[in-house]
C-alpha cells in the first residue's frame, strides 16, 4: 500500500494533514445533528447531547424550529436545491460541450504559438469578486439579472478556460494518426471525432465533467450577486439562514450543507486518479 | 484533363505538388506517375519530406499548390474517405479499444455492408497474413509483427484504387524487417494492388520497388528503378545514400592526354569519361563503389596504401585504406582479412568501367 | 591469462509469475578492453542481462562479478559501470559541461577536480569547444558523444551501451563506430553492448554472443562468427542473408555421403566424412547462398525456379523453389534472372555445413579418411 516505510514523522505529518482536511466534515456532520442548545455552546460541544433531525426537517418544513420554541425560517430550501442542480447540470453539461469541440479544434487544427495558453486561462485569472458587480450592472440592462440563464452564462463562460485546457490535454494524448486513420476507413472528418476522438478520451472526459461540475455546485459569489427572488442556489440559501431572534441557525446550515456535500464526496471520489492528472493542464510536453 | 484510356491510367499522377509549414517548404514541385499494379517506393532522409506526400496524397494535408489526380480523378477538396486510398502509419494506428477483428472490420462496417460478408472478408485476409489465432485480442497483447500485420489487413480488407505505406516495418527488428517485406511485396504481386510506400532505407527500397523516387529536402531527386538507381546515380548524394559501405567520393582530375589522376594515383581513363576530354585538365568528383575495389600486390598497382581499418560485415569486411591522402574503403570476403592487419601496406586496383564522374560543384553526375 | 574483468555465472532472471525465465543461465566472461555485443531479437533477455549487470535489476539467482568481485545488490551508482541509453538521456536544459559534470557533482567531487575531469573526457571526445552550447541544440551525435562522456567522466571500469548505433544515420554511424574503436584502445575502456542488428553487432564488437530465449547460443570473434557458426541458431540468425537450412537425412552409401530430403538430394563432395555415430540420424544441412550460383544444365546441377529478386546494388538475391525446398542466392546484379524463370543451379560443395538434428551444434566434417 505503501511506497515507503511508515516513519513516526511521516506518521505525524499525515495525521495532522487528516486532521486538518477532516475536522471540518465532522464539525459540519456533527453540528447537523446538533439541537439548537448545542449550536452556540460555549464551550464548544463535539458531539451532541441529543442527536436529532430537527435540522433536516427545518430545510423542508420552515415551522419545525418552533418546537424548540424559534421562529425557524421564511422559507424551505427545496427551490434552491432544484436550483443548483439545474444550474450546475446545464452549465457543466454546456461548459463540457463547447470545451470538447474547443479542444478538438485546438488539439488537432490549431498551431499553438507561446501565447494561447494564456489566451485560453486567462478567462480564469479574474477573481470573482473583481468582475462580480460589472456583471451585475451587464445583466441588469440586458434584463438576465435574477436569471438561471443569466447564471447559467456566467457559470459557462468562466469553467470553460478549464474544460477546454483539461480536455485539450487529454485529446493530445491520443495520436491523431487513430482519428485520421478512421477517416480513411471512410468516416466524414466530424464523424471519426465523434466515434473515435471523443470515445477514446473517456475517462478523461468524465474526470472533467466532474471537476467543472464539483466547481459549478460549490459557486458562491456570482449566484448571490445575480439572483434576488427567482433564482437561488444552495450556497445562496446557505447565507439566508440567519434570524433577527435566534441569530445565525448553525444546525440548519449544517444539515445543507451535508446534503449538498453529498454529491461532491460522491463525484471526488470517481475522479480521485484523474485529478492529480488534470491538474497539471497538459504541463508536460512530449 | 482528356478522356484517359483506362488501362493506361496510372493509379496516382501527381504534378508540381507544394507544400510548405510556416515558410518552410516541405514539398517543392513534386511530380511524377505510378502505375497500376506497380510498388513505388519513395526513399529519402529523415524530413526529405515522404511523411508530409503521402498525407497531402491521402487527404490529411491540404497541398499549397499542384494537382493529384487518383485513378484519373482529380482530388482537389476531397475528403480523405472520398479519395479511395488506404494508408497504413508508421506508428499503425490501431484503434486500441478494438480488437484484432474489429479492427479490420472497421472500413467494412463503415460501408454498412453485410455482416456475413465482413466476416467473410476479414477472415480471408486474416488466413492471407496468417494472423487468424489473434483476431480475437487487443493490440496491446501483440507482438509488433502482429501489430504490423493487423493494420496491413485493414488497408487491404477494401479494394481501394491506391494504398499508401508510411514507413510500416521502421518499428520492426532487423530480421522480422527484412521477412515482412518480402511478404508485403508477395501480396501486392498476387493480389495486383497499387503500393506507394515511403522509407529511408535504401536497401529496402531496392529489394521490393518497381520503381523508386529518390527525395531530398522536398523535391524529387531521381525518379528510376533500383538497379538503375544504383548504377546510375543522378548525383553524389544519390550515390552516397544509395549503397553500403558507403560510395567512395575523391577529388580527381582527367587529364588532358587521357588518365584519371586522383588519390595519388594514375588509373586508365573509362570509356564513359569520353566525352569530360577536354584541352586541358578537368577537375571533377569521382565516384568509386567499395566492391569496385579490390586488393592488388603493392608492385605494379594503381593505387597504393596503408590499412587503417579492418570493418567485419559479416561474410565480408570493409577495408579502410588510406591512400595518397584520402581514405578509400573497399569490400573483401571475410576469409581474406586473416592476412591484413592495420598498417600494411597494400595496392589497390580499381574497376575503372564503374567509376563516375560528378561536378565537384553541383554534384551531378556527369559520367 | 589475466582474470576476466567482467564474469557473468549461470545468470537467471524468472518473472514472478514463474512463467517464462527471461534470462535461463547464462555464462560469459568479458576480458579488460575488449568489446562484447549483445545480440538478438526483441524478448531474448539481451537488455534484461544488460540491466543486471547495471544494477537496474536484480538476478533471480546466479553471480555477476567484476574484476572479481560480485556485485549483485550492489547499487548502481557503486558498481562503477556507466550506461548510455538508446536515447541518450541527456538533460536538454543544462550545458554540455554540466551534463559531463552531472555525475561527479552527485558523487560530491570537489570542483577544480571536476572541471579537469570534464575537459580531459571532452579533450577524449572532441568536444573541448562545444562545452558551453546548450544541449538541446545539439545533433543526435554530438548528443551521444555528451552520453558517453557523461559516464566516462566518473571513470567507469566498463561502458555498456544499448543499441548505439540505431538511432543515427548513417555518415554518423561510421563516425561512431571509429570513435568507439578508438576510445577502447585509448583508455582501455571494456564495452558491453546490446543490439538486434547483425550489422552493428558485427561492426563493433571484438566478440559477438547470439542469444536466443534466455540464453546464449554461441559467443564468437566477429571476424569469423558468419564463416563458422557453431550453432544451427547462430547460423539461421547471422548473414545476409543468412544460411539456407534444410533439415534431412545423411545417406552413407559406399560412393560417399548423402544429404538427402523428401524430392531434394545432394551428393557431399569426395572425401568428406562424418563421425560414425552422426552418420545415420538427423542434421540440419547449411548452404551458404554464396555457394549457390546460376549454371547452364549439367549433370550435378539442380532445377529450380525463381520466385522473388531482390536487387542489392552489385548484386541480386534470389530465393528459389528447387524441389519443394526454398532456398536463398546472391548472384551479381549482371546477368540476374527474371522472376518466375526456370534456372539450373551448381552448388559449392566445399562451403557446406552439417548441424546435428538432435544438439543443433555444428557437425565437424573431416576430410580425407574413407568411412
Amino acid at each position: 500500500m505503501l511506497s515507503r516505510p511508515l516513519t513516526l514523522p511521516l506518521a505525524l505529518l499525515l495525521a495532522a494533514a487528516l486532521v486538518i482536511t477532516l475536522f471540518p466534515v465532522f464539525w459540519i456532520v456533527m453540528t447537523a445533528i446538533k439541537p439548537p442548545t448545542d449550536w452556540n455552546a460555549a464551550p464548544a460541544v463535539w458531539l451532541p447531547s441529543e442527536p436529532t433531525l430537527v435540522n433536516f426537517k427545518t430545510l423542508f418544513d420552515p415551522t419545525a424550529l418552533k418546537a424548540y420554541g424559534l421562529s425557524g425560517v421564511s422559507q424551505p430550501a427545496t427551490p434552491s436545491m432544484l436550483g443548483s442542480i439545474l444550474a450546475s447540470i446545464v452549465a457543466t453539461g454546456l461548459s463540457i460541450l463547447i470545451g470538447l469541440f474547443a479542444a478538438i479544434g485546438l488539439s488537432r487544427y490549431a498551431t499553438m504559438t507561446k501565447a494561447t495558453p494564456l489566451m485560453i486561462l486567462s478567462g480564469r485569472m479574474f477573481p470573482p469578486a473583481a468582475i462580480a458587480v460589472p456583471f451585475v450592472i451587464i445583466f441588469s440592462v440586458t434584463n438576465v439579472i435574477d436569471t438561471y440563464s443569466g447564471l447559467i452564462a456566467i457559470y459557462v463562460a468562466v469553467t470553460l478556460p478549464f474544460s477546454t485546457w483539461m480536455l485539450k490535454s487529454f485529446i493530445d494524448d491520443l495520436p491523431r494518426e487513430i482519428e485520421e486513420a478512421a477517416m480513411l476507413d471512410g468516416r466524414s472528418r466530424l464523424m471519426a471525432h465523434l466515434t473515435v476522438t471523443i470515445p477514446l478520451v473517456k475517462g478523461g472526459l468524465f474526470a472533467t465533467t466532474m471537476f467543472i461540475f464539483i466547481l459549478n455546485w460549490s459557486e458562491f459569489m456570482f449566484a448571490l450577486v445575480l439572483s434576488y427572488t427567482n433564482v437561488t442556489t444552495i450556497p445562496v440559501q446557505l447565507a439566508k439562514y440567519v434570524t433577527a431572534t435566534a441569530g445565525t441557525l448553525y444546525g440548519v446550515q449544517a444539515a445543507l450543507a451535508v446534503l449538498a456535500m453529498l454529491p461532491l464526496v460522491i463525484g471526488g471520489f470517481m475522479i480521485q486518479s484523474h485529478l492529480a492528472r488534470g491538474m497539471t493542464f497538459g504541463a508536460v510536453k512530449r | 484533363m482528356n478522356a484517359m484510356n483506362p488501362i493506361t491510367t496510372p493509379a496516382l499522377s501527381i504534378d508540381g505538388l507544394g507544400k510548405s509549414f510556416r515558410g518552410v517548404a516541405a514539398l517543392e514541385d513534386v511530380s511524377f506517375a505510378v502505375p497500376k499494379g506497380a510498388l513505388t517506393v519513395v526513399l529519402g532522409a529523415a524530413g526529405a519530406g515522404k511523411t508530409t506526400l503521402l498525407r497531402a496524397i491521402a487527404g490529411l494535408e491540404r497541398p499549397d499548390a499542384g494537382a493529384i489526380h487518383i485513378g484519373g480523378k482529380d482530388m482537389a477538396g476531397r475528403e480523405p474517405r472520398d479519395r479511395d486510398v488506404a494508408m497504413i502509419f508508421d506508428n499503425l494506428a490501431l484503434y486500441p479499444d478494438k480488437t484484432g477483428f474489429d479492427n479490420i472490420a472497421n472500413p467494412l462496417r463503415i460501408r454498412g455492408m453485410e455482416k456475413g460478408v465482413i466476416e467473410a472478408a476479414v477472415k480471408d485476409i486474416a488466413a492471407r497474413l496468417k494472423i487468424a489465432h489473434i483476431l480475437g485480442r487487443k493490440p496491446k497483447t501483440m507482438s509488433g509483427g502482429e501489430r504490423q500485420r493487423v493494420a496491413l489487413g485493414r488497408a487491404l480488407v477494401r479494394t481501394p484504387t491506391l494504398f499508401l505505406l508510411d514507413e510500416p516495418l521502421s518499428s520492426l527488428d532487423a530480421q522480422l524487417r527484412i521477412e515482412l517485406r518480402a511478404e508485403l511485396r508477395r501480396l501486392q504481386r498476387s493480389l495486383g494492388y497499387t503500393f506507394l510506400m515511403a522509407t529511408p532505407d535504401f536497401a529496402e527500397a531496392m529489394a521490393i520497388a518497381d520503381s523508386v523516387i529518390m527525395l531530398r529536402a522536398g523535391k524529387v531527386v531521381q525518379i528510376a528503378d533500383p538497379q538503375t538507381l544504383y548504377d546510375e546515380p543522378a548525383d553524389r548524394e544519390v550515390a552516397r545514400f544509395v549503397g553500403a559501405p558507403e560510395i567512395n567520393l575523391v577529388p580527381a582530375e582527367i587529364g588532358p592526354g587521357g588518365g584519371v589522376r586522383l588519390a595519388g594515383g594514375l588509373l586508365p581513363m573509362p570509356e564513359k569519361f569520353m566525352p569530360l576530354l577536354a584541352s586541358e585538365a578537368c577537375a571533377i568528383e569521382a565516384g568509386l563503389r567499395p566492391e569496385d575495389l579490390a586488393l592488388a600486390p603493392v608492385d605494379g598497382a594503381a593505387l597504393s596504401g596503408v590499412v587503417t581499418d579492418i570493418e567485419p560485415l559479416g561474410a565480408s569486411a570493409a577495408i579502410s585504406v588510406e591512400a595518397g591522402g584520402v581514405e578509400l574503403r573497399l569490400v573483401v570476403p571475410v576469409s581474406a582479412t586473416a592476412s591484413i592487419t592495420p598498417g600494411l601496406a597494400v595496392g589497390l586496383s580499381v574497376a575503372t568501367r564503374r567509376m563516375h564522374a560528378f561536378d565537384p560543384q553541383t554534384g551531378a553526375r556527369l559520367a | 591469462m589475466s582474470a576476466p574483468k567482467l564474469s557473468i555465472v549461470n545468470l537467471r532472471k524468472e518473472f514472478s509469475d514463474g512463467s517464462v525465465a527471461a534470462v535461463d543461465g547464462i555464462d560469459l566472461d568479458v576480458a579488460a578492453g575488449e568489446t562484447v555485443a549483445l545480440l538478438g531479437s526483441s524478448g531474448c533477455g539481451k537488455s534484461t542481462t544488460l540491466n543486471m549487470v547495471v544494477g537496474l535489476e536484480e538476478p533471480t539467482s546466479g553471480d555477476i562479478l567484476i574484476d572479481g568481485r560480485s556485485v549483485v545488490g550492489v547499487p548502481p551508482g557503486k558498481r562503477n559501470v556507466g550506461l548510455v541509453f538508446q536515447d541518450y538521456a541527456v538533460f536538454t536544459s543544462m550545458s554540455v559541461r554540466q551534463n559531463l559534470a552531472f555525475g561527479l557533482k552527485v558523487r560530491g567531487v570537489g570542483r577544480g577536480e571536476i572541471a579537469r575531469a570534464v575537459d580531459e573526457v571532452a579533450e577524449l571526445l572532441g568536444m573541448a569547444d562545444r562545452l558551453d552550447a546548450r544541449a538541446r541544440d545539439l545533433g543526435g551525435s554530438e548528443l551521444q558523444r555528451v552520453a558517453i562522456g557523461r559516464t566516462l567522466v566518473t571513470k567507469p571500469d566498463i561502458l555498456l551501451l544499448d543499441e548505439p548505433l540505431s538511432n543515427l544515420e548513417a555518415a554518423a554511424r561510421l563516425a561512431m563506430r571509429r570513435e568507439l574503436r578508438r576510445l577502447q584502445k585509448d583508455a582501455g575502456l571494456t564495452i558491453i553492448y546490446v543490439t538486434h542488428d547483425q550489422v552493428e553487432a558485427l561492426s563493433l564488437a571484438d566478440r559477438i554472443a547470439v542469444m536466443s530465449a534466455g540464453k546464449i547460443k554461441q559467443v564468437e570473434k566477429a571476424s569469423i562468427i558468419c564463416d563458422q557458426p557453431g550453432h544451427l541458431f547462430v547460423a539461421g540468425f547471422m548473414g545476409s542473408p543468412p544460411m539456407n537450412l534444410i533439415r534431412g537425412k545423411m545417406d552413407g552409401a559406399s560412393s560417399g555421403l548423402t544429404f538427402a530430403r523428401a524430392g531434394f538430394a545432394l551428393a557431399l563432395p569426395e572425401g568428406i566424412a562424418l563421425d560414425p555415430a552422426e552418420a545415420t540420424g538427423q542434421v540440419v544441412l547449411g548452404l551458404r547462398p554464396e555457394a549457390i550460383r546460376l549454371a547452364p544444365q549439367g549433370s550435378d546441377t539442380l532445377a529450380a525456379t525463381v520466385r522473388l529478386v531482390e536487387p542489392r546494388g552489385p548484386e541480386a538475391v534470389l530465393t528459389l523453389d528447387c524441389a519443394g525446398q526454398s532456398l536463398k542466392a546472391i548472384v551479381p546484379a549482371s546477368g540476374r534472372p527474371q522472376e518466375g524463370a526456370d534456372v539450373h543451379l551448381s552448388i559449392d560443395g566445399s562451403a557446406l555445413v552439417l548441424f546435428s538434428g538432435k544438439t543443433d551444434l555444428r557437425l565437424p566434417l573431416h576430410a580425407g579418411e574413407a568411412a
